[in-house]
């Protein structure tokens, strides 16, 4: 209780300095500058805080927020400060040396992070943006603002209690994961693409029997099975993620099915859906996930389940998928001989949002490769210069990023090709990813 | 005005001497006689008529003579051809004798030749060869061969005799001859014709007379070459008042094209009794009363009306530098002084023959103007020409006491437009055909002298500027840097090309000043040649000059026979990835093998494992290529690396 | 959508102001630690708030990082940018970011393209507004030992400096080439570099006191006698303040003749002798000491020789290089120490002599060459290109075609734009890199950097395939650089 009446000395001190923000030096406490100071402190590659309008700690990725509540203190002033002026205004972001501040105002939030990864501005909004997302998966926006409209000073803690997790691992994910820089989802590679089909089928004469189901995913690790969707119910990549990233961050499922509500934002951000998750089966990891409106819907889920699992299991698919699961991703050298050179490739299907990739050689260091894609993502991706196509000339590497109206493609070579050699393995790879195209991507998504 | 005052006394003040051993001889007198022949160089001293001997004296030691011969009455003149084997002499106002010298006697046998006219008067006569003989009578020049044969017999005497090769008649009041460049003068009343005497013949050029109407005297007369022109000297006197003051002295030019032409004017004004010589070029008049000379070089600019080149003298008036004879100071400027050309100068009472001598140094002293002389100094021949010209260059950069670049830039125009010809000069020689095909020169600052001494760079590096830049070390390099560009932009301006050790020098006083960012723009401007040794020097700067490393690269490229050399650069460097695209893109401009060890080698000190594969994989790829298999062979020794590879990246990378 | 870059806004300087941590420490004073603030009309209030804001933003990223000071801000309307140029004095400069109207579904809304305020462009305008105090005033801290450390006194020169620089920041002209920030250099035979040398070397062994000669020709660079970054500084000054302030002059004044010469700085008339005309005080920094010099500068024909003057002018009103492009006034206490040297006009009347014996025969022979050199110049290629040198600063350009002048020589503006976002993302990515770039609009833009070169060069060839491209920019290169060796 002491701790917090601090707390709300401190909040209230901050409203005033709003006009005062000159004054803010002096209120950097003791342990702060200890901490500051520390090693540890200054190698994080990538903080990322939360807070409320009010200065409220809410998450720190790093250190726990009750050291740092001047800290969160001083991203508020910042922010409020620049935003409290005649015109209305927004903090984004702060460069210094190899550091990047990036500020995301989501009101009731303050989304901050500071990374030196090299990532691209852009990406990081886009992190945040997905951060603030997984707060309202778990909330949903009608609850956050609701908390914040009876009390500013509200501790948000108290309600995200085991969301931490989530957040955590929702980082960790969107750190490296391409997915979130092309704003889209891989399949798992199936092939004959008769497979996906039969798959879909199943999942779709089942889960059509039920009105109040919204999606019907099949999920592996990190790829999407299969889906199939309510008419005019579009499922958007982002929440595709939040699915993953629960999936990924709860264990529950190990032992057997969970229920669990959340709020697809994309979907709508103001209510919850309920989400059956569990293993297909005994013998396929596999991940169903059945999205319903309605919270009575358990029982007949998990009837559900059997049956897609029955129908599949006739088919000898559970097998396929398992095959599939095992062989997971596949690496340059499977794809074609005509590609040499290549040394790794992101390609994103336009129309389905979808993307594939060779998984990334030990030789080269993605912590290097990522933010370059990034840098030439967001080059390609200008609003008032786009770029159709950029070819990059490094001491360690060249890389090719090319967009077109259906595909997207970031590709790696070593820094010794030729550029005649490497057009030419670009020009058979797209060959190829067409003739694969079905079995890499889910390109039909059934509807009921 | 000032050095005469403060060092009047000090050696360097005399400028001319005579030289130590004179010529000796027994004094002219009552039973002695002593004849000079310019020609010969010869003194003849006639005791008694020759009964009681003629002593032959002469600078050339087979030419001195002792003879013995019957006095027949007082000689006019004594005159031994240049063989030595005749001497011819003169008694008689219309003959010359002639007496055959046989082992070291005279032939007691004398035979003579009388003169065509019969009221004809012998003035002279001259050995043009060993068996031509001219004589100038008043009315004319005769001609002869002198048929000569050994004889003993006196019965054959009168077989001796000359045959007549050719007569010009012309009245002649007097005549100067001179042996040196062969050609005579004759006066004929105001009216005055050069003659050019050759063996076997005798050319009489067109007349011409002076513009004023003096009369003119054979004292005031003398012939000499003077940068290898033809000259005709002529002193030119004023009556001011009671006393003569001699004006100037009006130089003619001969050549046998164009016949006389005046060509240069000196300007005198000295009161009293003058004598002239011509001492390495130069002009000397020597003035008897006040006892000093002036000097005079033709070769210097002087104010000119188109046609004739006024000169002032070279120097304030200067006394000869005093002389011991006989142990006793020797009087200079004596009356009984005769000045014969070129340089001899002979006092008939203590018997003596001098030759006038030039004392450099001293002169340097007494020319301020700097760039004067040095347009002086390259006019001289002599031991010490050079040597006191590059002395005076020195002097010209030293900070405290230089001219100043204005000046500069004028001695380093004038030096290299000499040092061009000369180059000029040689190329035709080798292979006959002009040295530059470039742009036109610039006219040349001054007339070049025949013989041209060439102040090339080496000299120049060596006596100069690496003197200079030696002994003001750590003072003040800019003003000898700035001397360096200045010589730069004259050879530029003549076409010759700068060598290595020059620019090195240069390069050398920047770094010391560490003028760094002006090296820079030197080489922006390609004033600094390119060239291999150059590009090392560049290398090496770059521990003081990063800069440096890039120019080399850039100089090497540029040479394009250079590429074995940037490739080395590149990978001592670690820029393995540079240079095998750099191998790419000069493909086959290497001779040496290719050795895929070196990239490998060098990839693995680089120390990022990245670059070793992308090299590794790239050299599999090229060994696929060229024998379809990414093997390396055993030849090469890439087995250390292969085995690297593999613990780097594992067997299947 | 591509948006053709019709700003209903252009960028604009929003503020400008120097602040030193040392004064105002404690509450209520803090307006003292403002030492200059743009625009002046700006109430305490507002001008406490920002410098406040911006001293909380250093300190706060400094938690984070030691090593590097904080560079910019960005908000969505504007960009701030700071400097420590010394310890404890801080700058910073805020930018408007550019607007245009976008009609969404009927309504327009604004769309402020942060992308159009380039860091590495605008940073470096900021720091090259430091360098310029620096050159004519020397360091914040010099002027306080000067003033005997009365801050008014730095205020006040600060208020002098910048009232009148601020507005000299072109900042919707802002382009690459305030990024890299280059010296032009006049392409020159050796023959003639020679003589001008050799020119400059006379004039400073005749006249001792000319510590610095830089001579350039069309407002180009031939010789330079200054260390590199005090040129860099100096030809800034030249090509953005004073040749296109005193251009006009030129035009109309009636007393020139072609073959006659001028002081740009110095008397206006010899024979006038009293008018001294501005002779301003720079302070070079490049050497061990900072050395203060007076600047001189003759403009000869096309040439113009700067001289830089040991010694100061007398007593009175010390002018400064601005004052001719508005009307003079000056603050009483500025009054410099007067040297040993006193420039008198008997001084510039033999200097103007000089200069008018020795330079025309150069400068007719650098104008002939010229005159061929625009006769054989090759007509206007299908590309256009910037080239810089970063060891010794030189530039090329095709694509602004005069010094100054900022036009873009018929290039789309994207492709403009897009120079400087290469620029920093060629250093960005190591010291030999080479980027492609095809537009939306199928021009072509290659940049590369070669350990200390760059080259950026823009293609006008739609439908051209990399592999053509990369075919032509070899042939560019062999054509345009074949004297230099870019390591790949």
């Amino acid at each position: 209780m002491a701790e917090v009446t601090v707390l709300e000395k401190d909040v209230n001190e901050m409203q005033l300095a709003q006009d005062e923000i000159t004054h803010l030096e002096r209120r950097w406490s003791q342990d702060d500058e200890l901490l500051h100071g520390s090693k540890e402190w200054r190698d994080v590659v990538k903080h990322v805080f939360i807070l409320s309008e009010a200065g409220k700690p809410i998450y720190s990725r790093h250190f726990s927020e009750e050291k740092l509540v001047s800290l969160f203190g001083v991203m508020q002033a910042l922010v409020s400060c620049v935003s409290d002026s005649e015109d209305p205004n927004e903090l984004e972001s702060i460069q210094a040396g190899g550091h990047l501040f990036v500020f995301l105002r989501r009101s009731p939030l303050i989304l901050v992070a500071v990374s030196q990864a090299g990532h691209s501005l852009p990406f990081l909004c886009i992190q945040l943006e997905y951060l603030y997302n997984q707060v309202v998966s778990v909330l949903t926006c009608n609850q956050l603002e609701g908390i914040y409209r009876q009390r500013k000073n509200y501790d948000l803690r108290r309600l995200l209690g085991g969301a931490e997790s989530l957040l955590n691992r929702l980082l960790d994910f969107t750190d490296d994961a391409p997915d979130v820089l092309l704003g889209a989802v891989r399949c798992l590679k199936l092939r004959p693409a008769s497979i996906r089909d039969a798959i879909s089928n199943a999942l779709l004469s089942h889960c059509s029997k039920l009105r109040t189901l919204v999606y019907g995913v099949l999920l592996a690790r990190e790829e999407v099975i299969g889906m199939v969707r309510m008419k005019r119910c579009q499922l958007h990549p982002g929440d595709i993620h939040l699915l993953l990233n629960l999936v990924r961050s709860n264990e529950s499922f190990q032992n057997g099915e969970s229920w669990a509500p959340i709020c697809l934002p994309h979907f709508d951000p103001m209510g919850f859906l309920y989400c059956y998750v569990s293993y297909l089966s005994e013998d396929c990891r596999a991940i169903l996930l059945l999205l319903t409106t309605d919270r009575d819907m358990f029982f007949p889920l998990s009837d559900t389940r059997c049956r897609i699992v029955e129908s599949l299991r006739k088919g000898k698919y559970l097998e396929k998928i398992n095959e599939a699961m095992e062989n997971g991703g596949y690496e340059m050298k499977d794809v074609d001989a005509s590609v040499g050179g290549i040394e790794h490739f992101l390609y994103k299907h336009r129309g389905s949002s979808q993307y594939t990739c060779s998984t990334f050689p030990q030789h080269l260091s993605w912590k290097r490769i990522y933010p370059l894609y990034q840098t030439l993502h967001q080059r390609i991706h200008s609003p008032t210069r786009p770029l159709k196509l950029l070819y990059l000339t490094g001491e360690t590497e060249c890389i090719l990023a090319w967009e077109t109206g259906e595909f997207e493609a970031y590709i790696t070579f070593g820094c010794l090709v030729q550029r005649s050699q490497a057009i030419a393995a670009v020009n058979n790879l797209l060959k190829w990813i067409k003739s694969q195209e079905s079995s890499l991507f889910l390109l039909n998504l059934p509807t009921f | 005005m000032k050095t005469m005052m403060t060092s009047s006394n000090d050696e360097t003040d005399y400028f001319l001497n005579l030289c130590d051993d004179p010529i000796r001889f027994e004094p002219a007198s009552a039973i002695n006689s002593v004849f000079y022949d310019e020609c010969g160089k010869q003194v003849f001293a006639v005791r008694s008529g020759g009964a009681t001997g003629v002593i032959v004296k002469s600078p050339v030691k087979d030419n001195n003579h002792t003879f013995q011969m019957e006095d027949k009455g007082s000689l006019a003149s004594l005159k031994l051809s240049p063989d030595q084997k005749i001497l011819a002499l003169q008694r008689h106002k219309n003959s010359v004798e002639f007496l055959n010298v046989v082992n070291n006697e005279l032939s007691s046998l004398e035979y003579s030749q009388q003169c065509k006219g019969k009221h004809s008067i012998i003035l002279g006569y001259i050995w043009v060869s060993a068996r031509e003989i001219l004589f100038i009578t008043n009315n004319g020049l005769e001609f002869y061969h002198v048929r000569f044969a050994i004889l003993s017999l006196s019965v054959y005497a009168e077989k001796q005799s000359l045959k007549c090769l050719k007569t010009l008649s012309m009245n002649v009041a007097w005549y100067e001859h001179s042996a040196i460049t062969d050609t005579m003068l004759v006066a004929t009343g105001s009216a005055f014709h050069p003659v050019l005497l050759c063996p076997g013949n005798v050319v009489r050029l067109p007349k011409f007379s002076l513009d004023s109407q003096h009369t003119v005297t054979e004292r005031d007369v003398a012939l000499a070459q003077i940068y290898g022109e033809n000259s005709v000297l002529f002193l030119k006197h004023q009556l001011h008042g009671s006393v003569s003051v001699t004006v100037e002295i009006v130089i003619y030019t001969v050549t046998r094209e164009t016949g006389a032409k005046k060509s240069h004017v000196l300007k005198v004004d000295q009161s009293g009794r003058v004598a002239i010589n011509v001492v390495d070029n130069l002009v000397i008049l020597h003035h008897q009363p006040s006892q000093t000379s002036l000097t005079f070089d033709v070769n210097l600019p002087g104010e000119s009306d188109g046609y004739v080149i006024y000169h002032e003298p070279v120097t304030f008036p200067l006394p000869i530098k005093p002389q011991e004879l006989d142990g006793s100071p020797c009087t200079l400027y004596s009356t009984m002084w005769v000045a014969f050309q070129p340089d001899v100068i002979i006092d008939a009472k203590t018997g003596s023959l001098w030759h006038l001598h030039l004392n450099l140094p001293a002169i340097v002293q007494h020319i301020t103007n700097k760039l004067k002389l040095v347009q002086f100094l390259v006019g001289r021949g002599g031991p010490m020409a050079k040597s006191t010209l590059l002395r005076v260059l020195y002097l010209s950069i030293s900070p405290e006491i230089g001219p100043g670049m204005c000046i500069l830039a004028k001695i380093f125009d004038l030096l290299n437009g000499m040092y061009r010809v000369h180059l000029d000069k040689t190329v035709q020689s080798q292979m006959g055909l002009p040295a530059h095909g470039g742009p036109k020169l610039p006219p040349l600052p001054a007339q070049v002298p025949f013989h041209m001494m060439v102040c090339d760079q080496s000299d120049m590096y060596m006596h100069v500027f690496l003197t200079l830049v030696n002994e003001y070390k750590n003072t003040c390099p800019t003003n000898i840097r700035s001397a360096m560009i200045e010589y730069l932009r004259s050879l530029g301006q003549f076409h010759i090309p700068v060598q290595h050790f020059i620019i090195e020098l240069l390069i050398d006083n920047l770094v010391t000043d560490s003028a760094f960012y002006q090296l820079h723009q030197l080489l922006q401007y390609n004033v600094i040649p390119d060239s291999k040794p150059m590009a090392c020097t560049l290398l090496a700067l770059r521990s003081m000059y990063e800069p440096a490393h890039q120019v080399a690269l850039d100089m090497l490229k540029r040479l394009g026979t250079a590429n074995e050399e940037i490739l080395e650069i590149l990978l001592s460097n670690f820029q393995i990835i540079s240079a095998i695209r750099f191998m790419e893109e000069a493909e086959g401009s290497f001779q040496s093998s290719f050795a895929p060890k070196k990239f490998l080698e060098a990839a693995l000190t680089n120390g990022n494992p990245l670059v070793f594969h992308s090299v590794f994989k790239y050299l599999q790829m090229r060994n696929l290529n060229l024998r379809n298999s990414p093997e390396f062979i055993p030849s090469e020794a890439c087995d250390v690396y292969v085995n690297k590879f593999m613990e780097m990246f594992g067997a299947d990378a | 959508m591509v948006t053709k870059a019709s700003f209903t806004k252009k960028a604009s300087l929003v503020n400008f102001f120097v602040y030193c941590t040392r004064y105002g420490q404690e509450e209520g004073d803090e307006y003292q630690k403002v030492l200059y603030y743009y625009p002046p009309e700006a109430s305490e209030d507002s001008k406490i708030r920002t410098v406040g804001l911006a001293e909380a933003v250093i300190r706060f990223t400094g938690t984070f990082n030691c090593e590097h000071p904080c560079e910019y801000l960005t908000t969505k309307k504007t960009k701030q940018y700071f400097y420590e140029p010394e310890p404890d004095f801080w700058m910073a400069m805020t930018i408007g970011i550019p607007v245009t109207e976008k009609v969404k579904d009927g309504v327009s809304v604004p769309e402020y393209c942060s992308e159009d305020v380039w860091s590495n462009v605008y940073r470096s305008i900021l720091i090259q507004s430091y360098e310029m105090f620096r050159f004519f005033m020397g360091t914040f801290e010099s002027v306080l030992t000067k003033v005997s450390d009365d801050v008014n006194g730095l205020k006040s020169r600060l208020e002098h400096f910048y009232s009148k620089y601020v507005l000299t920041m072109e900042l919707e002209h802002a382009s690459l080439l305030d990024a890299i920030h280059g010296l032009i250099f006049l392409p020159l035979d050796r023959q003639n570099f020679l003589k001008i040398h050799c020119l400059v070397n006379l004039l400073e062994e005749q006249y001792p006191c000319a510590r610095h000669v830089v001579f350039l020709y069309n407002e180009m660079l031939v010789w330079s006698g200054l260390e590199q970054k005090d040129m860099q500084v100096f030809y800034r000054y030249l090509t953005t303040n004073l040749f296109p302030s005193c251009a006009p002059e030129v035009m109309n004044s009636g007393r020139m003749t072609p073959q006659a010469g001028r002081f740009l700085l110095g008397p206006p008339d010899v024979k006038e002798e009293e008018n001294f005309g501005k002779i301003p005080h720079v302070i070079l920094h490049a050497g061990p000491t900072p050395e203060e010099l007076q600047l001189v500068i003759y403009k000869l024909q096309n040439a113009c020789i700067c001289i830089f003057i040991d010694g100061t002018c007398r007593p009175g009103p010390v002018c400064f290089p601005w004052l001719f492009l508005w009307d003079i006034f000056y603050m009483d206490n500025f009054i410099y120490p007067t040297d040993t040297l006193q420039l008198t006009m008997d001084f510039f009347r033999k200097l103007e002599a000089f200069l008018l014996t020795h330079a025309p025969p150069v400068v007719e022979d650098v104008t002939t060459q010229q005159a061929k050199r625009l006769h054989s110049a090759a007509p206007d290629q299908h590309f256009k290109y910037v080239y810089f040198n970063r060891t010794n600063l030189a530039q090329k350009n095709t694509v602004i075609i005069e010094p100054g002048d900022r036009s873009s020589g018929g290039i789309p503006v994207e492709a403009l734009r897009l120079l400087p976002d290469l620029h920093s993302d060629l250093h960005h990515m190591g010291t030999r890199v080479e980027i492609a770039a095809k537009m939306t609009n199928d021009y072509w833009v290659v940049a590369k950097l070669s350990d200390s070169r760059e080259f950026y060069v823009v293609l006008n060839q739609k439908s051209a395939s990399l592999l053509e491209i990369t075919e032509e920019v070899q042939k560019l290169c062999r054509s345009q650089f074949n004297n230099i060796f870019f390591v790949d």
